[in-house]
């Protein structure tokens, strides 16, 4: 479907059918799970539903509210209803877009400028310059690496110590030590996944048809996935637009299967870690075990779980780096706090996003002395690459 | 000029308006004692 049709064509109606808002029994559930609502009363999915179901399309329109949910989907789960919250959050920011409305970019909205730089020009991009001899990579080879934006996060952060190129690095090492050769694509865009989440429409599909018709002129017939946000937007959200006729999947289902195939060897690594469930591999995909699996497969690993784990697990505090506040900020320390708990030496992920919020929790303190919210934190992936036998 | 690089000025830019690079957001974000 075009477009422009989507976008013009919604209406609040639209919004309430489609996402079932009139199944709400107004029981507040949502509210009471919301991590945003309980930092801030002013922030209620309910009331938004119930703003919705009243018509006051113009109120929630102009509602900055609107841009404040994580899009977790921690209500969603809890929603006896089944109302589908992520649905009516994105479809109402994109008409919020259309009314000339957005989000507070985080840092400066430097994220965003290159997202749409990305969409809307040809500007040249070096984005394997991190890629040394010491990988193997084939442009002929049916299985394609995604790396995602992780070469323009790098400078970005490079102030919290998060290097997120060490993610493809790992990832390259593993899918290496397993024999595969993956393609890496040069000219690869942004999945469009904060495009998506943050009403700009218009340049998700851009960005989706770009991609779409790069891989099809690669010839892939699997892609692999480091990035939670970009295999969820290629499995959830492409096929609404573009074709993508490949086997998907995220780095931690490819390495569960490997392992249960005995393909990989691992020496001792003796840590005691905690997982944290980023949103869109675990509640918006249902992949909660297979990176457990792969964690405790590594030989002197012990795993414990926080108190919110699986699909009760916390967000990481903010998404598409919109509405990054306080609130927000007090969400991490929660759950830094939730991991310290467990007496684990390291918090392990499959986000690189994750693993820049947490970072920026623990650099960015503040000027008042707080509690100790320091741990490491790692990508699954290079406890994976760590401990591969050489 | 390449994306990469206009990454980099533009991160560099922000360095040099003060101790924050992101400015609001952080001191948005610094008002939370931790």
């Amino acid at each position: 479907m075009a477009l422009e049709s989507v976008v013009k064509k919604t209406s609040l109606e639209d919004i309430i059918r489609e996402s079932k808002t009139f199944y709400c029994l107004e029981c507040g559930k949502c509210s009471s799970i919301c991590p945003i609502s309980r930092y801030d009363p002013s922030y209620s999915p309910r009331a938004m539903v119930e703003d919705a179901l009243l018509g006051l399309e113009g109120d929630l329109i102009h509602n900055k509210e609107l841009f404040s949910c994580l899009t977790c989907g921690a209500c969603q789960l809890k929603c006896p209803s089944d109302v589908n919250y992520l649905l009516f959050i994105r479809k109402m920011r994109a008409l919020a877009s259309n009314n000339g409305e957005h989000g507070d970019c985080a840092h400066s909205g430097t994220i965003q400028s290159l997202i749409r730089l990305m969409a809307n020009t040809g500007v040249e991009q070096r984005r394997l310059e991190w890629l040394s001899n010491g990988y193997r990579t084939s442009d002929q080879s049916k299985v394609l690496f995604w790396v995602g934006c992780a070469p323009y996060f790098d400078p970005i952060f490079e102030d919290l110590g998060v290097k997120v190129t060490d993610v493809a690095k790992g990832s390259l090492r593993i899918l290496n030590s397993l024999g595969v050769e993956p393609m890496l694509l040069p000219d690869e865009k942004c999945c469009g996944h904060d495009m998506l989440w943050t009403g700009d429409v218009e340049t998700f599909e851009k960005l989706a048809q770009r991609n779409a018709a790069m891989i099809k002129e690669a010839g892939v017939e699997k892609i692999i996935f480091s990035c939670p946000e970009c295999y969820r937007t290629f499995k959830e959200d492409y096929p609404n637009y573009v074709e993508i006729d490949c086997e998907l999947q995220h780095i931690s289902e490819f390495l569960s299967e490997a392992i249960e195939k005995d393909g990989l060897r691992f020496k001792k690594i003796r840590k005691k870690v905690t997982y944290h469930d980023p949103c869109r591999l675990g509640r918006h995909l249902g992949v909660y075990e297979p990176p457990r699996e792969v964690i405790q497969a590594i030989p002197g690993i012990e795993l414990v779980e926080m108190e919110q784990s699986r699909e009760e697990s916390l967000c990481c505090g903010t998404s598409a780096f919109t509405n990054c506040d306080s609130y927000s900020k007090r969400i991490r320390i929660e759950r830094l706090l939730e991991a310290k708990a467990t007496g684990a030496d390291t918090l392990i992920t499959t986000c690189p996003k994750c693993q820049i919020h947490f970072r920026c929790a623990m650099v960015n303190k503040g000027e008042e002395k707080g509690p100790d919210i320091e741990i490491e934190v790692m990508d699954m992936v290079n406890l994976v690459a760590n401990a591969l036998e050489v | 000029m390449n994306l990469d690089d206009i990454i980099k000025e533009s991160v560099s830019k922000l360095k040099q308006l003060g101790p924050s690079p992101f400015g609001n957001v952080k001191n948005k974000v610094a008002q939370v004692a931790i």
